[in-house]
């Protein structure tokens, strides 16, 4: 047996963020030290983020404690890329409107953008290879093995035991909205309920931060958000799955879909 | 070729699996117990429809596409909607272990203590193929842990196999806390080596 054959595997696993966070390296070589910063990182963003930690910096700006502007930075950045996707998307992206308790909950945009840090800090660390799965949100880079693009599946919205679709990938990032797991925690804000016909968007794109927030607007619209990212949103594909069971793509989405 | 197959089989189900065991929802999305025609994985075609492909440049390849069973709706996902706390104990970096194609028998995983109870499985494995996945422990003191422990046991045995067959490395739109679950899989995987 060859070295190239008897490459070993890291995935690492854990529970940040209210769920669990898979990173998974196909070659390990001494630079997955690194994995313990990305985790880290993680865990520094939910202290700072979290809607459930009472002492979190977005609970305290919520209860009125703080005020935006004494913000730290990092949050300051985060409220302002809220604000730049709800103007984007005509208000569909909406980290006050989209709950229906109305407090700001910008947790719909830091989750991909925490992967995204958490993919810079493997960058910085010269990992070629790498996914990370945080929620069911992910980003992928390089191989799966050699040879081997990313098999990332899409969710079947009916049945969590398969999946609708598999996407091949390489330096890619895929959000999925959908309600199937923690009820209708999106609604459109413009009419304050759920969006009709659509059970999931996936959108895939370079950064897993406007992947998710796009994949957010884009369910709140229906399945016309196909449409919406097709048109306005450069770089990025989209596939919906209807309440009546079809797969609804932007033209370029195509590409990324595998042989099963 | 065998090895190297066998090593990404063990980490896709690595990748996969945990994306599916606390999950809470509606009884009947479950399949129960394993697939009796030996293909695993393959849907129950008695009550499939297929997803159908529209828009694109070429709709016409549904047939990449799976059949997916005709079940009832999703439901809310009850008593689930803040974050569970995080374990307090800190899982260590452990590495898939490739998997020889004359492994066979059973691994029983370390059991694991999570936020809703104790979690351990074991794996059947023949000739280097996971057969089964038996949950020997799962959280019951409960009536939330016994509800989801009911459903979680057979998606869990579902989706190790699934993986198996899909070939995949992980599954967007999916978000479970399965950290019990996962633990305990990876140690019975270790064991294989």
């Amino acid at each position: 047996m060859t070295s190239a054959e008897s490459l070993t595997r890291l995935c690492r696993v854990e529970h940040i963020m209210g769920t669990a966070i898979v990173i998974d390296l196909p070659d390990v070589d001494g630079r997955e030290v690194a994995v313990e910063a990305a985790f880290d990182h993680f865990r520094e963003v939910d202290a700072r983020f979290s809607t459930y930690k009472p002492d979190s910096e977005v609970s305290r700006l919520n209860r009125g404690e703080i005020r935006e502007q004494d913000c730290s930075d990092q949050l300051r950045d985060v409220l302002d890329m809220c604000e730049v996707a709800r103007q984007i998307s005509d208000g569909y992206f909406d980290i006050r409107g989209h709950r229906r308790d109305g407090e700001l909950d910008p947790s719909g945009l830091v989750k991909g953008w925490s992967v995204d840090g958490a993919a810079r800090i493997l960058d910085a660390a010269g990992i070629g290879n790498y996914s990370i799965n945080a929620a069911g949100d992910v980003r992928v880079r390089g191989h799966a093995r050699p040879g081997s693009p990313w098999r990332i599946g899409i969710r079947n919205p009916w049945d969590a035991t398969t999946t609708a679709a598999v996407l091949s990938v390489d330096d890619h990032a895929i959000a999925t909205s959908g309600t199937y797991e923690r009820g209708d925690h999106i609604i459109n804000p413009h009419t304050a309920r759920p969006p009709d016909g659509i059970a999931s968007m996936t959108v895939v794109g370079p950064s897993l931060t406007w992947a998710d927030t796009w994949a957010t607007a884009a369910y709140a619209m229906g399945i016309r958000g196909v449409d919406w990212i097709s048109r306005e949103v450069d770089g990025y594909e989209a596939c919906a799955i209807s309440t009546d069971r079809h797969l609804v793509m932007t033209s370029g989405f195509e590409r990324f879909m595998a042989e099963r | 070729m065998p090895k190297r197959g066998a090593v990404a089989l063990v980490t896709t189900i690595l990748a996969v699996v945990l994306l599916l065991t606390f999950k809470t929802g509606d009884q009947s999305t479950l399949r129960h117990g394993l697939p009796t025609d030996g293909f695993i994985g393959a849907p129950p075609a008695a009550t499939a429809a297929p997803i159908a492909v529209v828009g694109g440049p070429t709709p016409g390849t549904t047939a990449t596409t799976p059949p997916t069973s005709v079940r009832s709706g999703p439901t809310a996902a009850p008593g689930r909607a803040a974050g569970p706390p995080a374990p307090a104990a800190t899982p260590q970096p452990s590495t898939a272990a490739p998997v020889g194609q004359n492994t066979s028998g059973t691994f029983t995983g370390q059991a694991i203590d999570t936020p809703y109870g104790t979690v351990q499985i074991a794996l059947v494995v023949q000739s280097g193929k996971i057969i089964d996945v038996q949950e020997l422990q799962l959280p019951s003191d409960r009536r939330l842990s016994q509800q989801i422990s009911a459903q979680a046991g057979p998606m869990l045995r579902t989706q190790v196999l699934q993986a198996q067959s899909d070939q995949i490395n992980g599954v967007s739109g999916a978000s479970y806390t399965s950290y019990g679950f996962y633990q305990s899989l990876q140690s019975a995987l270790s064991q294989m080596q």
